[in-house]
C-alpha cells in the first residue's frame, strides 16, 4: 500500500526555498500572533511568503490577519490559498469557521497529510508554518515531509513553566534533526509609564542555550489592533520586536545556528 | 477538477516506486479510492491516463476499488455509511470551495477527514465516532513486466 499524498506533499513545496517552523512547547503562549505577524514581516522584507496554520483544533491566523471572511478555491494543481494582499495562507478556519473538528491518532495524522499533499503554494521565499503546541502529530509530520528544507523558531514566554516544555520540544526537534534558528520570548516585558517591567521575573531564556532572536513585550494594543482590524503593523512596541526578529532570520537563515 | 493532482500523486509515486526495480513497464495499478473524497472516478481514470504518457505507465490498465465510508460511534456502539448522514452533511457544510473552472465542491473532496466536522452519529448525537472506512487514495497493487521478461 502506498500513501500518493508523500509525492503531493513534497511537489506541494518544490518552489518553497525555506519552510520556518513556528512552534511551542505550550499553548497560550502567543505563537499563532507571532507566527503570522512574523509572515507578514517578512513580506513586508519583500519576500514571497506563504503561513500554513496547521492548528487543526484550534485555527487562528485568520482572526490575527482579519481574513476570516476570506474562502479557498480549488483547481487542477489542488487547493489554492487565500491570497491577502501577497500572503498566501491556509487555515481550516476558511473551510469550518467555529465548527469543532474533533479528529484523533490516525485521522489527525491523514488530515495533516492531506492539507501539505494537497496545497498548491507556487514559488515561495517562506513558508511559515504556525504548528499547534507541544509534540504531537502535526509537528512529526511536518518534519517528515517538509524537514530538510525546515528551520525552527521557538516561542515561549518567560514562566518558567513554559521554559521547562520548550527544552523537550527542543531535544524532540534536535532528535529529528532539524535546524534550530532560536527563541522568540514573548510576553516578556511590559512598558509602564516608561519603565520595563519584567512580569515574570528576571528572563531565563538564555539558559536553553539556544540563541534569543528577540524578546516581545505584552503589548496592551495588540488585541484592540487584532479587533478593530487595524492589524498587528498598529500595535507599535509588538511590532518593531517581530520586525527585528524578522530580519535576523531573513539575513542570517544560513548562519543562524543554536 | 482536484481529481488531477490526485492522479499526478499516483503516478509520481508508481514511478518513483519502479525506479531502480529493473522494471520494464507498468501493466496494471490497481488504487483503492475512499468514498469520502467524492471523486469524479471518469476524470481521475482520464487524467491518469494522460499522465502517464510518455512514462513506465504509459497503456497500463487502472482499476478503482472504491471503499465506502463506514463510521462507528465509540459512545454507543451504532455503525453507519455515508448515505445516511450524506443529506445532513450537505446542510451541515456552510462553506464550499469554489473550483477555477466554474463549480463548487464540498470541503471533503479535498480533505475528506473533515467529516468530523459535518457529521455526528445518528443515534445519539456524539461526535466520539471512528472512521473505520473510507477515507483517502492509496495504490495497493501493481503488475509490471521486468526488464528481463
Amino acid at each position: 500500500m502506498i500513501d500518493h499524498r508523500y509525492a503531493m506533499a513534497r511537489k506541494s513545496v518544490s518552489a518553497v526555498d525555506r519552510v520556518l517552523l513556528v512552534c511551542s512547547g505550550k499553548g497560550g503562549v502567543g505563537k499563532s500572533v507571532i507566527a503570522s505577524s512574523l509572515a507578514l514581516a517578512l513580506k513586508d522584507l519583500g519576500r514571497a511568503v506563504g503561513l500554513l496554520d496547521l492548528d487543526v483544533h484550534g485555527p487562528s491566523a485568520p482572526l490575527v490577519l482579519g481574513s476570516g471572511e476570506a474562502r479557498l478555491s480549488g483547481g487542477r494543481e489542488g487547493l489554492y490559498p487565500v491570497d491577502l494582499d501577497g500572503l498566501k495562507v491556509f487555515s481550516l478556519h476558511y473551510y469550518i469557521e467555529d465548527k469543532p473538528v474533533p479528529v484523533r491518532g490516525a485521522v489527525k495524522e491523514s488530515l495533516v497529510l492531506s492539507i501539505l499533499a494537497e496545497l498548491a503554494w507556487g514559488r515561495l521565499d517562506y513558508l511559515v508554518v504556525d504548528e499547534p503546541p507541544g509534540t504531537g502529530d502535526e509537528i512529526m509530520i511536518t518534519i517528515r515531509v517538509l524537514g530538510d528544507k525546515a528551520g525552527a523558531v521557538l516561542v515561549t514566554t518567560p514562566s518558567v513553566l513554559s521554559l521547562s516544555v520548550v527544552r523537550r520540544l527542543l531535544a524532540l526537534l534536535r532528535d529529528e534533526g532539524v535546524r534550530i534558528l532560536g527563541l522568540v520570548e514573548n510576553m516578556s516585558y511590559l512598558v509602564y509609564k516608561g519603565e520595563i517591567v519584567e512580569l515574570f521575573g528576571r528572563s531565563r531564556a538564555e539558559e536553553l542555550g539556544v540563541r534569543v532572536l528577540g524578546r516581545v513585550p505584552l503589548d496592551p494594543s495588540l488585541d484592540e489592533a487584532i479587533v478593530s482590524g487595524a492589524g498587528v503593523r498598529s500595535a507599535k512596541l509588538f511590532w518593531s520586536a517581530v520586525q527585528e526578529i524578522a530580519l535576523k532570520i531573513d539575513r542570517g537563515w544560513e548562519q543562524l545556528k543554536a | 477538477m482536484h481529481e488531477w493532482s490526485i492522479a499526478e500523486g499516483v503516478v509520481r509515486t508508481v514511478l518513483a516506486y519502479t525506479e531502480g526495480r529493473g522494471i520494464a513497464r507498468v501493466e496494471e495499478v490497481v488504487v483503492s479510492i475512499g468514498e469520502l473524497s467524492q471523486l469524479d472516478l471518469d476524470i481521475v481514470r482520464e487524467a491518469l491516463n494522460m499522465l502517464s504518457n510518455g512514462t513506465l505507465l504509459e497503456g497500463a490498465r487502472f482499476v478503482f476499488v472504491v471503499e465506502r465510508a463506514r463510521f462507528k460511534c465509540t459512545k454507543c456502539g451504532a455503525t453507519w455509511g455515508f448515505d445516511e448522514v450524506r443529506e445532513s452533511v450537505e446542510k451541515g457544510v456552510g462553506v464550499r470551495v469554489s473550483d477555477t473552472e466554474g463549480g463548487e465542491d464540498l470541503p471533503l473532496h479535498y480533505l475528506p477527514e473533515l467529516i468530523y466536522a459535518y457529521t455526528k452519529c445518528p443515534r445519539c448525537g456524539s461526535r466520539d465516532f471512528e472512521v473505520t472506512g473510507g477515507l483517502g487514495v492509496k495504490v495497493v497493487r501493481l503488475k509490471v513486466v521486468k526488464d528481463n521478461d
